[in-house]
């Protein structure tokens, strides 16, 4: 077999297993009514969850591009754009190849094979490659239809248009992707050295995160400021000038706005060019470095870490009670696990740090940023919505953080075994899991409230009274957040990234808690109008705990059944 | 100490039937071997006398209670040794130990001893303290066997324990399994040396296509040929 022959070989392969085609076709697989029904409805769900992001970001993007469009300004914005959409892809392309390339378990496999390694990376790349092409559509479909909309095109412009994006999407990620594979290639190389290698991963993970917050704040920062109006005269003058302003640091992204939008046939031409060449450089370096680079680094994580080894010690023996081991267990393999942490962990801290970026970079108390923002918006009726807006940090970050509870099963895999195998109750499982993700809700929530407390001028009881009604209103949200994940658990998984980030009940459970989120915040909003702001809490407090309550027996019930039939 | 009665086992809708009416019974004090060709329905057996599983129709009786009306008071009867080995991997080798040991609420005295005794005897004190992830096959088999015992289980139950294990660690098994039974407790094993299984066993179960072909001791197996050995019942059985 031929190089290309061997990487296709190997892509066809993921490609049956990432989107589960044997199990699809396989002899003698009849799907009943009620299965047909089941998938359709999980379709359904799935083409509703996109349809609503969608919305959500054509809704933001409309009045952005009509106004640029008005100001002569789409070619800058549409930079904008692609932009953020290559720093997105960066990060999150690298999380995504550290899981799925550098990190996956079939690595020793295919060592094994006669498969050239740049083959095997080739192919392993292309699938990461796929899913964020599936995340530039999201960011890159919208705003071109959007702009050729308040571009008031004609339909054979509007054509030319969506053919120009057409090459466009497809190369844009190559430029973002092969530097994060660049860099995983190293880092991956880099931790064989170390015998601490799950914390430098968890760290490297946490940097990235912390990355692309920093990207758009340099981003924002490098966009023309109220104190220099001849600069901005300068640049708003000229559209080009504008696009090079805010993509000076990333050219592909320029190049990428003037092959999409740029009226001037032969800078998009030049443009076309460059993302062309910039992905073939691109995917060159990154194939010439696999020779080399790709199993070193790989193989190496298989290895024990070099260094002392810690024997038993008598005192290392500690009794507890069976609900804190399950819950000690849970939590221990959480912040172990990498990719765990970095996606259950990011969830919760996601808005502490947000607060912290925002406040930072706009000033800081109640004279300027978004305590002033807070001020505008509220007016006079602080009291009470500024405790309904602190229940409301605390209920979204149980959302964000329900990946904790919403995955626990998938995460034991084929280790689910000891908990089927252990004598103690459904019940007590659930109720351990389940107060894991409390926990880290408690955690998160308390993070982002001294943020409000500090930066925004919240008060401490807000805060507190805060934190109590949002941890009430969690209870439904997380109890409701595990029933997928009980009822039918991703056992089969390749990485840990395929049991957390691949995994459908995580999405499920995301929907559900959003649409739980809406309900109690419509309800709460309702409330506050017919009856004082404390009356309606302690209902909404009361209504919540019950429903929790009711759903935490029934995720027993449900969790109960599959580990009496899922096949251990 | 283990009662099966008439347990069927159907995959694939019931196109497949893993176990089919199999009926067997076991005694307290004795080593009992199951033996069958792959795919004969061994571990779909061991998996619904452990709870994992829950047959189709029949019970599952350990030490006088009903698996399916009281699955825990059941299960904490049984110390359980997968095929797999698969352990939380990102735990430490002794806080899976504890883990297990609170599970099944063993006091901490006994439990240091235990831990101590069997982690010395499978050796693998040295690697207590790391990641279950850096251990070898052997040594998480090593840990899930130290694992089952950490409560003194009048079921010992395993699914081909001697598989990948080193030659002293596999006589310290048998030896275990032995000083087990002695103390009046059960050993339920599968296996695919036979050779073991004829030595080791007080009675053997052969399982071939989901039934039980033969239950007995050695003796009792040898219907035709005197001498047979069990190579040759098995192959006769199943054949």
């Amino acid at each position: 077999m031929n190089a290309f022959q061997e990487y296709w070989r190997v892509f066809c392969l993921h490609v049956r297993m990432q989107l589960s085609l044997s199990a699809v076709s396989a002899k003698g697989r009849k799907r009943s009514g009620k299965e047909t029904a089941k998938m359709l409805g999980f379709g359904f769900l799935i083409l509703y969850a996109v349809a609503a992001i969608l919305l959500l970001y054509g809704f933001i993007l409309l009045p952005f591009l009509r106004a640029a469009a008005e100001a002569g300004l789409q070619i800058a914005v549409m930079g904008v754009i692609v932009l953020v959409c290559m720093i997105v892809v960066m990060v999150f392309g690298a999380l995504t190849l550290l899981s799925l390339v550098f990190g996956a378990r079939d690595a020793e496999a295919y060592a094994a094979l006669p498969l050239r390694e740049q083959s095997v990376f080739a192919a392993k790349f292309s699938i990461a490659y796929g899913i964020e092409m599936g995340v530039t559509a999201l960011f890159l479909w919208p705003a071109v239809v959007i702009y050729g909309m308040v571009s008031e095109l004609a339909a054979m412009d509007f054509v030319i248009l969506l053919l120009r994006a057409l090459p466009v999407w497809l190369l844009l990620p190559m430029a973002p992707m092969a530097l994060a594979a660049l860099i995983s290639m190293l880092f991956t190389r880099l931790m064989a050295y170390t015998r601490r290698r799950d914390t430098l991963l968890m760290v490297f993970g946490m940097l990235l995160f912390f990355g692309m917050l920093l990207g758009q704040g340099l981003l924002m920062g490098r966009m023309p400021t109220l104190e220099d109006p001849d600069r901005i005269m300068e640049i708003l003058s000229d559209n080009s000038a504008m696009l090079e302003a805010v993509t000076q640091s990333f050219p592909p992204a320029m190049w990428c706005a003037q092959a999409l939008v740029d009226e001037n046939t032969a800078k998009a031409g030049l443009g076309f060019l460059g993302i062309l060449g910039s992905a073939v450089a691109g995917g060159a370096v990154c194939l010439l470095l696999s020779r080399r680079l790709y199993y070193k680094g790989v193989l190496a994580q298989l290895e024990a870490p070099k260094g002392k080894t810690k024997g038993f010690k008598a005192d290392a023996v500690k009794t507890g009670g069976a609900l804190g081991a399950f819950f000690s267990k849970e939590m221990k393999v959480i912040i172990r696990t990498p990719v765990y942490a970095m996606n259950i962990l990011t969830g919760v801290a996601v808005f502490p740090i947000m607060f912290l970026f925002i406040s930072l970079s706009q000033g800081t108390g109640m004279s300027g940023g978004i305590g002033d923002i807070f001020e505008t918006m509220l007016g006079d009726a602080r009291g009470g919505l500024y405790f309904l807006l602190a229940a409301g940090v605390v209920m979204l970050t149980a959302v964000m953080g329900s990946t904790c509870v919403s995955t626990t099963f998938s995460r034991e895999g084929r280790m689910l075994w000891i908990s089927q195998t252990a004598p103690v109750p459904a019940r007590t499982q659930v109720a351990a899991r389940l107060l894991c993700g409390f926990m880290l809700t408690v955690i998160g929530s308390v993070l982002s409230l001294s943020m409000l407390v500090i930066f925004v001028g919240f008060t401490v009881p807000e805060a507190v009274f805060g934190l109590v009604a949002g941890l009430c209103t969690a209870f439904p949200m997380l109890s409701a957040a595990i029933v997928p994940d009980a009822l039918k658990p991703k056992r089969k998984w390749n990485s840990e990234a395929e049991a957390i980030k691949q995994n459908m009940n995580s999405v499920l459970s995301l929907l559900l808690n959003m649409g739980m989120a809406v309900a109690i915040g419509i309800a709460a909003f309702a409330l506050q109008l017919l009856v004082p702001v404390w009356a309606a809490v302690a209902i909404l407090a009361v209504g919540c705990l019950a429903a929790g309550y009711a759903l935490f027996c029934y995720a027993a019930r449900i969790a109960d059944g599959m580990m009496k039939t899922v096949d251990g | 100490m283990i009662e099966l009665k008439n347990i069927t086992k159907s995959y694939a809708r019931g196109r497949v039937k893993a176990v089919d009416d199999l009926s067997l019974k076991t005694e307290p004090g004795e080593i009992f071997g199951f033996i069958g060709p792959n795919g004969a329905g061994k571990t779909t057996t061991i998996k619904m006398i452990t709870g994992i599983l829950t047959p189709d129709t029949g019970s599952v009786t350990v030490g006088g209670t009903d698996m399916l009306a009281e699955p825990v008071k059941a299960k904490r009867l049984i110390g359980y040794v997968p095929d797999s080995h698969d352990v939380f991997d990102r735990l430490k080798g002794i806080e899976y130990l504890n883990f297990i040991g609170d599970v099944y609420g063993v006091p901490e005295k006994e439990r240091r001893e235990r831990i101590e005794k069997h982690l010395a005897m499978f050796e693998i004190a040295d690697a207590a303290g790391e990641l279950v992830r850096s251990y070898s096959h052997g040594m998480k088999q090593k840990l899930t066997l130290t694992g089952a015992l950490i409560h003194k289980p009048p079921l010992w139950l395993l699914d081909e324990p001697l598989t990948g294990l080193d030659p002293k660690s596999a006589l310290a098994l048998k030896e275990e399994m032995r000083a087990h039974c002695r103390e009046g407790n059960t050993v339920f094993f599968s296996t695919h040396i036979l050779e073991v299984a004829e030595r080791l066993c007080d009675r053997i179960g052969i399982i071939y296509k989901g039934k039980l072909a033969a239950v007995g001791t050695m003796d009792s197996l040898r219907t035709g040929e005197k001498d047979a050995t069990l190579e040759q019942i098995f192959f006769e059985l199943t054949e």
